[in-house]
């Protein structure tokens, strides 16, 4: 069974290891250059987000993160990244964690959910698309789409 | 006759707390400098994952907004 819950600073090595177990292509898709390790520093910085600004969740089964969703607020609004682990795709893990964040968002009172993804990650951006997320260029830089939900 | 002798301690005292105090200055600033490096390595996106605008990088590590600071 996968449980979504708010990431833990206990559950930093374990969201060490989702990280560091992603495919080079998921990690690429996921912090958008390549990441060799997780430094302890910025591990902690990820883990140990702010909670005033920062709603960070995980996707848990058997102990082990699965997957990850967090989201930043902005001007009225909160930015957000997701990512699945490899063998979870296709299972509703990330739909359950975009389902939580937007709620989590909602509750905020936050009025959309932007994001950022990279214009080759088809499967991210055919997932974005079916929850209702508008695609638009991004204004400066052509690698990347911006995407864009209205909460 | 032992050497030191006519040694003023305090003298050496102070050298020393001068000198432990720029090494711990140098090892900070050597520390900080790897952050901002650190940090100017991730992508915008890592970066705002972090709360972190690129421009805001050294502010945000010499203010000591950073567990690296």
């Amino acid at each position: 069974m996968v449980v979504i819950r708010p990431l833990r600073v206990q559950d930093a090595q374990a969201f060490r290891a989702f990280v560091e177990r992603l495919s080079p292509e998921s990690r690429y898709g996921r912090f958008q250059y390549v990441v060799k390790e997780v430094s302890p520093a910025l591990l902690r910085l990820l883990v140990e987000a702010d909670p005033r600004t920062h709603v960070a969740l995980v996707a848990l089964h058997a102990g082990q993160v699965v997957g990850e969703g967090r989201y930043v607020r902005t001007d009225g609004g909160a930015e957000f990244a997701l990512a699945v682990a490899d063998g979870w795709r296709r299972r509703g893990v990330g739909k359950r964690l975009l389902q939580a964040l937007i709620a989590s968002a909602r509750r905020d009172g936050l009025r959309r959910l932007d994001g950022e993804v990279l214009a080759w990650n088809q499967a991210m951006l055919g997932f974005v698309e079916q929850a209702g997320f508008t695609v638009h260029e991004h204004p400066e830089d052509a690698r990347l789409l911006r995407i864009a939900l209205a909460l | 006759m032992n050497r030191s002798e006519g040694i003023s301690y305090p003298f050496v005292d102070g050298a020393w707390a001068k000198l432990r105090d720029a090494i711990a200055a140098a090892f900070e600033a050597r520390s900080r400098a790897l952050a901002i490096r650190e940090l100017q390595r991730l992508s915008n996106r890592t970066l705002r994952d972090i709360g972190l605008e690129r421009a805001d990088i050294s502010h945000a590590v010499h203010k000591g907004r950073l567990p690296w600071s």
